[in-house]
């Protein structure tokens, strides 16, 4: 009975937990829901969409790659030449586990493991393989460290290499995509959790407008809206699911009204446009749980209404041919975004944790971390491991990704330096650097060719020549890479937007108002590389907007924008002076 | 100090027992010795005497000239990683470079030598022979100055700015083995250059045809016994340069503390530039001399880095000395050739297996510190 009770406890924190949950991770959420709702948008036919998924499912394999090469270079400062062997070994062993003929008779039993539990091996194999190249560091520090890696990388290499029968050789070994992935049920999973994290996103919304009740959250929320209702229009089978949108974007404009009424923004001008009536207890209800309520269920049956018939269109297609690659690709792209997701978290809960702490501390000066006490060895042998299972878990998802896998493509040392680039491009010891590092790296790759071609009418053959100088540009002019060096230099812009004032009215920025431009950048970025005619709308009325309500400002504050720029002038003039 | 309960650790009763340490030593260099006489009995129950004996000299003299040719390029990388601690990913591009350089300066000088309006005509005359050295030797000495000053340049432009971020600079090495690489395969194609393509040209009589025959099977490239004389040439020059000259004892004290050569007086900028311009120009020298021997080609670069990596770090790579590399080559280059003749499926990994053998044991490499 104690322990029942524990339990109904333990869920009952777990549910009150949501609300802040929701709202220390406001970015993540946008990104996520927009990611997770990109797929709906294809038919069962061609589609643009599918070839950006694909290549999206590209970029978030490698991202894990080079997640686990920041784990072991940004956090606990291990540079590691050998870390395709990680790579390497999940990719073949997924290889081996889904074609039961390629291993002698007593090794092939490895391909009676279900799907998803393979997964789980691969990791293991990669862990195992990570806990050896662990094993050296205590002795090995620095450069001899990453140069044993090299060579335990360059063993399996040329392993797989002189056994073609197993590897494949040139020709290279055909991998099957797995049964499970080309199952409906697996695919409505996925459509599930993606409705999950839509509900978070609204409800992440809710919150954030009940707690921003001056002008500047109605100024934000509103683009968000407007987008996300487009976006249903343009790419949903019917106009319908919009209207439902703009129908709960009604509903929380309300809902901010209401807000808007009890709150109190300056606690000295009290009494002077508040009126408290008796209504206060009742629209406490309605504004906590019958609206937010409202919202959700009106946003999610707008989303089924909208793009239904695509997903039944999909589970059709399961019924009749489940072996052709329309269904494969958004299974795929939910599974390996489901994964880097995870991988994300547990990766943030990593580093923040005592051990997080503690594999810093050694990074940083090993002689004093061993003399506090902690065992620097073992810190970097979890850290190998950790890391070696998430680089496993990448190379089990590369592998069917591919189809076609070699010696060269999987353990080849050019992987090892891409791991790098990504890693430092997008700045080392930054959660979301490797990821966007990945993205730019590989979206250069496959579309620098095309650009130069077309766009500078130059020979095609340069592509990797520009790829080198926009390296060099990049750590020329960013050394600490994207996210690190933006984030060091937007600390100061940060500060001045938090104190943008017109008038006596505030319409600074706060921490909690950067995910709006997350989820814009997001939708903006994917329909930009959807190259999409039916996008320009969207950036019209993005505009159009913006554009209006700087023309109501301008209207409202004209005579405080004028003292502005007034006094900037006059700073301007005396500056200019001072310089004569 | 032992305390009681404390685990049995070989390695304090090592310590402890100095006269059995001496003794396992002994012991385990008997069993090497033993090992390696019976691998040769081995090889020549199986290749028969006369077999084993050519091929033993054989593998003997490519892989002198291999370990030359390699400790030439490594020397270069072994400086700039010592005394600026960059690791040069661009190295086996310069390498390559210095192939393509050597090749294209060598057909020029030589058309320039051919040509009967001008002065060097009268010089050589009909002696195609002394052309051809002569052009081969500038073709060497071109691709040095070349690279030296295209690695000078690469570091008072860019790499300049980056000291003390060892990161961004492995990021901006790889950009320019990128941009290098590729520009080589743009203007050369991605296959094979060798100087077999002359017809006319007296060049591969002498470096390329040119043998040594000792009868019964013992015939040696010329130009691979030239490669060993070039490389011991020039690892005696530096050697003496670095033990005589101000710059070579400013360069070696550099690569033990650069902080304070620099508060002693040094100009630590101006000798980083100056090591960048020998290193990329070393690399320059020895890919040209490799040029007659096994050809130029753009795929060259990441194989020969790898190879640097290894020598590196087996002669010593953090404060190393610079007979480190010299040996970390011969060992590099000799294993190499020793098991393409004898075990040909360990060839690739060979020197891998060594590396980590020496690792092992000495983990600061033959001559650095852990």
């Amino acid at each position: 009975m104690h322990n029942v009770k524990n339990i109904l406890d333990t869920i009952k924190e777990i549910i009150l937990g949501i609300p802040s949950m929701l709202s220390s991770n406001k970015t993540i959420i946008a990104v996520l829901a927009f990611l997770f709702l990109l797929p709906m948008g294809t038919t069962a036919g061609t589609s643009p969409t599918r070839a950006l998924l694909s290549l999206i499912t590209q970029i978030l394999i490698f991202a894990l790659l080079a997640m686990s090469f920041d784990l072991q270079l940004g956090r606990s400062a291990l540079l590691n030449f050998g870390h395709v062997a990680l790579f390497g070994v999940g990719a073949y062993f997924m290889a081996f586990t889904l074609d039961a003929d390629v291993l002698p008779p007593p090794f092939n039993l490895i391909a009676a493991i279900p799907y998803p539990l393979t997964l789980i091996v691969a990791m293991m194999i990669g862990g195992a393989l990570g806990f050896i190249m662990g094993l050296t560091t205590s002795r090995m520090r620095g450069t001899a460290f990453a140069f044993i890696a090299l060579a335990i990388a360059m063993f399996i290499y040329n392993f797989f290499v002189e056994n073609p029968d197993i590897s494949g050789g040139e020709t290279g070994l055909s991998v099957a995509t797995p049964d499970l992935i080309r199952t409906g049920p697996f695919y409505l999973l996925f459509i599930t959790l993606a409705f999950v994290i839509l509900a978070a996103f609204i409800g992440m919304m809710i919150l954030y407008i009940k707690k921003r009740t001056d002008y500047t959250g109605l100024i934000l929320i509103t683009p968000v809206m407007v987008v996300f209702t487009c976006f249903t229009f343009v790419f949903g089978r019917n106009a319908y699911g919009s209207v439902f949108l703009f129908m709960a974007f009604l509903v929380m404009i309300v809902l901010y009204f209401m807000e808007r009424r009890k709150s109190i923004s300056d606690p000295l001008q009290y009494s002077e446009n508040l009126s408290i009536t008796g209504g206060v207890k009742s629209s406490n209800i309605v504004t906590t749980y019958i609206l937010p309520s409202t919202i959700i269920i009106i946003v999610l049956s707008g989303i089924v209404v909208s793009f239904g018939s695509n997903i039944a269109e999909m589970v059709a297609l399961w019924i009749e041919d489940s072996s052709i690659f329309y269904f494969t690709i958004p299974v795929t792209y939910y599974l390996v975004l489901t994964c880097l997701v995870i991988t994300y978290v547990f990766i943030r809960r990593l580093i923040a944790s005592p051990f997080g702490r503690m594999v810093t501390a050694v990074a940083q000066n090993e002689e004093r971390a061993e003399a506090l006490g902690y065992s620097s060895h073992r810190a970097k042998i979890v850290v190998l491991v950790i890391s070696g299972a998430i680089a496993g878990l990448a190379g089990a998802f590369y592998a069917p990704y591919l189809r076609v896998i070699d010696p060269h493509s999987v353990l080849g040392v050019e992987i090892t330096i891409n791991a790098m680039l990504y890693t430092i491009i997008g700045g080392i010891g930054t959660l979301f650097g490797p990821i966007l590092g990945t993205g730019v790296v590989v979206y250069s790759e496959l579309n620098l060719v095309d650009f130069i071609t077309e766009g500078l009418g130059l020979p095609g053959q340069l592509w990797l020549v520009v790829l080198g100088v926009m390296y060099i540009f990049i750590v020329l002019f960013m050394p600490f890479g994207i996210v690190g060096s933006i984030g060091q230099r937007s600390s100061n812009l940060k500060q001045s937007l938090r104190q943008f004032n017109l008038g006596r009215i505030n319409f600074g920025l706060k921490d909690a108002d950067y995910w709006v431009f997350g989820f814009l950048g997001i939708m903006g970025l994917i329909l930009f590389l959807l190259e999409d005619i039916r996008f320009l709308p969207f950036v019209i009325g993005i505009f159009g907007f913006l554009g209006a309500i700087g023309f109501l400002l301008l209207i409202v504050f004209r005579r405080e924008i004028w003292a502005k720029t007034k006094a900037s002038g006059g700073r301007i003039k005396s500056r200019l002076r001072r310089r004569k | 100090m032992t305390m009681k309960g404390e685990r049995f650790s070989p390695r304090i009763y090592m310590e402890e027992n100095p006269k059995i340490r001496q003794i396992l030593k002994i012991a385990l260099v008997v069993v090497f010795v033993i090992i390696g006489a019976l691998l040769v009995v081995v090889a020549i129950d199986v290749y028969t005497w006369n077999g084993f004996v050519v091929r033993a000299s054989k593998s003997l003299v490519d892989g002198l000239a291999l370990s030359m040719l390699l400790f030439l390029m490594v020397s270069g990388f072994f400086l700039i990683f010592g005394l600026c601690d960059v690791i040069n990913f661009a190295h086996g591009a310069f390498f390559m470079l210095g192939g393509f350089m050597g090749f294209v300066i060598y057909i020029a000088t030589e058309a320039v030598f051919l040509d009967p309006t001008l002065p060097f005509y009268l010089l050589f005359g009909e002696n195609y022979f002394a052309l051809s050295v002569v052009a081969f030797i500038v073709s060497a000495f071109g691709a040095t100055a070349v690279l030296a000053l295209i690695g000078g340049g690469i570091e008072f432009f860019t790499i300049r700015r980056l000291y003390g971020n060892p990161i961004a600079q492995i990021l901006l090495t790889v950009g320019f083995m990128f941009i290098i690489t590729q520009m080589a395969e743009i203007i050369w194609a991605p296959s094979q250059i060798t100087f077999d393509i002359i017809q006319w040209s007296q060049i591969s009589y002498f470096f390329i045809s040119g043998i040594i025959d000792f009868g019964g099977g013992l015939q040696f490239d010329l130009y691979r016994i030239f490669l060993i004389f070039l490389g011991l040439a020039v690892a005696g020059l530096m050697f003496v340069g670095f033990k005589k000259t101000r710059i070579g004892l400013q360069i070696q004290a550099g690569i033990e503390d650069s902080e304070m050569v620099e508060a002693l007086g040094t100009d630590i900028r101006k000798l980083f530039t100056i090591v960048f311009m020998l290193g990329a120009g070393l690399a320059g020298l020895s890919g040209a001399v490799l040029v007659p021997w096994i050809g130029a080609n753009a795929g060259h670069g990441l194989t020969y880095l790898i190879f640097a990596f290894v020598i590196v770090v087996v002669g010593g790579a953090h404060y190393g000395r610079f007979e480190g590399t010299f040996f970390g080559a011969l060992i590099v280059g000799l294993s190499m050739q020793f098991t393409a003749y004898f075990i040909p499926f360990l060839e690739n990994i060979i020197v891998f297996i060594i590396m980590a053998i020496i690792l092992i044991i000495r983990p600061g490499g033959l001559t650095g510190h852990a």
